[in-house]
């Protein structure tokens, strides 16, 4: 039986179609956008409220080994009544959901770990997701690459979306990972990796170049190399100059944008950052915004993981994995009063603030490592109301404001739709799915409606309804069904030649059955 | 035989009436077992203990608790089992020969070759595996101080021989072995994950368990351990679930862990639990004695394994179930079973909640 609802008189913001507040109805039938509906079909009343697609949050980490290890590692940050820093399955799609997101992006896990987030997607309610796989320190792109043989590493790097039923092409520290594991704290793009011909600007830029051959609808999704280091500013402008017009996504940017000497203490350089990204129209980014209060630090550059808990004591989990890049976990929390995060906090505000085209830099908090995406809402305040963010910039320690643009005074505060483009139809484009982001016919009818209110971010906390595929999700905050929400992947084409050597190479040097690894579409029912 | 209710033959559906019914009369049922079922069964697992508000802990928790602790108290440097083959060039069995949990294990994942040495640390009876390349033997009762031993030589400490002495610490060989431990660009120590109960000092996890992170800075050493069955899968379906791999507690605010009040062994040794649901096998190394009685003097549901309890339904084996299982080492891989006449484990506990969702109902 056809399912319509039209949501009525609510005020809607479509930037994707160039709709800003104007008055109308939303139609939905069978969980789409469509232009009309019968004039009998169901209503929802949406009369004075705001009318904004789901959101979509295309950097996160929501499932996988290294997810779960997190969980596994914090039980003390787990109280009744207390929300935790790493969510459970359940958890996590019911509280993206309370938000007003519906779509979610895991943005790391490996070729090993693709089986066991596709078992905790089969977990996750509600909203539809996807993850990248994580590439740039393993041995298929390496060898093939090391070899000259790029058309090689692209079937394999086919192959393995394919086989892992992953969605897009995730390089982390470009070979920095693969030094760091034999014993090289930090290496240069230009730096050969230790005992190999082979340099991670040659591995960041083959990546890029396969991503975009194989027609994947997102770009390679790169973190660049020096996360966290006080100076990796330059290293992250090398690597712009270095990309030379490819494609990427550039993960977490405020991680990558300190001044200062390497081994000191970090300034913020986000404005040239935000100016050089500004600059690069084939470039996008999310910021990775700092949220003070408790974070888990957990990635794929395994490097900082070590660093981190070398500074604090705190505990800390490292995992090999044959053939590929481990993983890195310490839990963390951002305090105010430390000189250090609060210039971290500082340089994602500055590169939101002067980011020139929110269609190339999307909010996220690389959760949980910047924070917790519960903290999203109060980040929107911070965009949209200069007097709020004055009052938290009147928090910091003077020393960590001293020259920086944030302390002369960012007059800029986000429009309602730029922040409907950065949390919904931007990453949305970026992620090449058409049927998201948007109110336009043929959109998924995932929708969020909230109701207006001075303190946004007591508005945007709690949506007055949020529509998935059609159909109430949540209203006020209570939820209501347990959907499951799709699960969005590749398989692009490739030469099946290349699948003897990777055969041979899983045989010769992995405990990795290579035919096991192909995750069957029935298997869990990827559509 | 397919199912058994209070000592007669039943159908399956009637003995799924039963079981719910005996599961929703108790005040706190203890959902139990789990270490062969696939993820498939231990997520209906999982979904039950909620729904009856109980208890859930896996059969491998208490012997897996001490190392679980460690882990949580300063997290571990681990690798996997690809990584022992590809690229160990040291492998120290202590007190283990994998082997014995899963045959062929040292031949496939740790086999000699040039550049490689093997070294297996006998902790008494607990031997490492045969034929390999050095080995140690230290006293089993003295197994805490030849770690403390090993820690300190591996940070470079001194242990005074004449403390040691009495002991009967094999100093000289413990320095020799911090001393290849520290020299090798890989080494891998292999341990027990699940130690039998004469062996579970917590001390000795915490221990193990820190050996790697002593001598970071002049090796890359690693630590591996050696679970069985399907347990890695249970902790982390119970993890990704409630937040917690084991000896959990469902009430109204959701899922709490309490290791010494909620795990199975403290329900059944304090006789908190008054009904018990237990799924699969029941392995004898797992439970002490005294929790084992108390087990079976419960009012049981079984689902699979040893005929026993008030109400019992034969499932499909584990290992001939589709579905999913975890490697020792974390890695997922997918099982394709065989098609039977019995029931798996999953779709019983499937059923099992939702009767019991319907008992609750109409209570």
């Amino acid at each position: 039986m056809t399912e319509r609802l039209r949501l009525r008189g609510g005020r809607v913001h479509d930037p994707a179609n160039g709709v800003a507040g104007a008055v109308r109805d939303v139609c939905i039938e069978d969980g789409r956008i469509v232009a009309t509906l019968p004039d009998d079909a169901p209503v929802l009343d949406a009369t004075g409220l705001l009318v904004l697609p789901g959101a979509v949050d295309l950097h996160t980490h929501i499932a996988g080994p290294t997810v779960n290890l997190a969980r596994r590692l914090e039980p003390e940050r787990r109280r009744p009544g207390a929300t935790p820093v790493v969510p459970t399955t359940l958890e996590t799609g019911g509280l993206y959901a309370r938000l007003g997101y519906t779509t979610a992006f895991d943005a790391a896990v490996s070729l090993a770990g693709a089986r066991h987030a596709h078992l905790e997607f089969q977990d996750t309610p509600i909203l539809d997701k996807g993850f990248y796989l994580v590439l740039g320190n393993d041995e298929l792109l390496l060898r093939a690459l090391e070899s000259g043989e790029d058309d090689q590493a692209r079937h394999a790097v086919a192959w393995a979306l394919g086989a892992s039923a992953a969605y897009a092409v995730k390089v982390v520290a470009p070979g920095a990972d693969y030094a760091w594991r034999h014993g090289r704290a930090r290496i240069g793009l230009d730096d050969a990796l230790p005992g190999r011909r082979l340099t991670p600007r040659r591995i960041l830029t083959a990546a890029a170049d396969i991503a975009a051959s194989l027609g994947l609808p997102h770009p390679m999704h790169l973190h660049c190399n020096d996360l966290g280091l006080a100076g990796n500013a330059t290293t992250t402008l090398e690597t712009l100059r270095a990309l030379d017009g490819r494609r990427a996504h550039l993960a977490h940017l405020q991680f990558h944008s300190y001044g200062g000497e390497p081994g000191g203490r970090p300034t913020s350089r986000a404005p040239e950052i935000a100016e050089a990204l500004g600059r690069s129209p084939h470039l996008s980014a999310d910021v990775g915004q700092v949220v003070f209060g408790a974070a888990t630090a957990m990635t794929a550059d395994s490097r900082v993981g070590e660093m981190l808990h070398d500074l604090s004591g705190r505990k800390w989990v490292d995992a090999d994995v044959e053939l590929m890049p481990g993983c890195g976990i310490v839990p963390w929390e951002y305090r105010e009063r430390s000189l250090v995060h609060a210039v971290q906090w500082i340089a994602g505000l500055e590169l939101l603030l002067l980011s020139p085209d929110p269609w190339r830099l999307v909010l996220s908090t690389d959760h949980p490592n910047g924070g917790t995406f519960l903290r999203y809402p109060s980040l929107i305040r911070l965009l949209m109301d200069r007097g709020f963010r004055d009052s938290q910039i009147a928090r910091l320690p003077k020393a960590a404001l001293e020259g920086t643009a944030l302390a002369q005074g960012l007059p800029r505060e986000y429009s309602l739709d730029e922040i409907a483009i950065v949390t919904r139809a931007a990453p949305a484009r970026l992620l090449g799915l058409t049927g998201k982001g948007h109110l336009g016919p043929g959109a998924d009818a995932d929708v969020a409606l909230y109701s207006p209110d001075p303190d946004l971010a007591a508005m945007f906390a709690l949506p007055r309804y949020v529509l998935k595929a059609g159909r109430v999700v949540s209203h006020d905050g209570r939820l209501s069904g347990t959907a499951t929400g799709r699960t969005w992947s590749v398989a692009p084409a490739y030469d099946r030649g290349v699948e003897r050597d990777l055969r041979r190479m899983f045989e010769d040097e992995s405990s990795l059955d290579f035919d096991a690894l192909r995750i069957d579409p029935s298997e869990f029912a990827v559509p | 035989m397919s199912a058994r209710a209070f000592g007669r033959d039943v159908s399956l559906d009637e003995a799924i009436a039963a079981g719910a019914a005996l599961l929703t009369r108790a005040r706190l049922p203890l959902v139990y077992g789990l270490v062969e079922s696939t993820v498939e069964a231990q997520r209906e697992a999982v979904a039950l203990a909620r729904r009856l508000a109980g208890a859930l802990d896996t059969a491998a928790s208490a012997a897996h608790a001490g190392a679980l602790a460690a882990f949580q108290a300063a997290g571990a440097l681990t690798t996997s089992l690809g990584e022992m083959r590809r690229r160990a060039d040291l492998v120290l069995f202590w007190g283990l020969d994998p082997d014995g949990v899963e045959p062929g294990f040292v031949a496939r994942y740790a086999p000699p070759r040039a550049g490689r040495v093997r070294i297996a640390v006998d902790v008494g009876p607990a031997a490492g595996p045969p034929g390999v390349e050095e080995r140690l033997r230290i006293p089993p009762e003295r197994e805490v101080e030849c770690l403390l031993a090993l820690r300190a030589f591996l940070r470079g400490r001194r242990v005074e021989p004449a403390a040691a002495a009495p002991l009967g610490l094999p100093l000289d060989a413990l320095r020799g072995l911090a001393r290849r431990l520290s020299a090798s660009a890989y080494g891998i120590i292999v341990s027990d994950g699940e130690p039998p109960s004469e062996r579970r000092d917590p001390l000795c996890a915490v221990t193990l368990n820190a050996l790697p992170r002593q001598a970071r800075e002049r090796s890359r050493l690693r630590s591996l351990l050696v679970r069985r069955g399907n347990s890695v899968g249970a902790d982390n379906v119970l993890t990704w679930l409630t937040g917690f791999p084991a000896a959990i507690r469902f009430g109204p605010d959701g899922a709490r862990f309490d290791p010494s009040g909620s795990s199975a062994e403290a329900l059944l040794a304090s006789r908190r639990a008054d009904a018990a649901l237990v799924v699969g096998a029941l392995p004898e190394r797992y439970l002490s004695a005294q929790a084992l009685a108390s087990l079976n003097a419960l009012p049981t549901v079984r689902v699979g394994g040893t005929p026993a309890g008030q109400v019992f339904i034969s499932t499909a084996p584990s290992d001939e179930t589709t579905g999913h299982v975890f490697r020792m080492d974390g890695v997922p891989l997918h099982r394709q079973g065989r098609a039977g006449s019995l029931p798996s484990e999953a779709d019983v506990l499937a059923r099992l909640c939702l009767a019991v969702g319907q008992a609750t109902e109409r209570a």
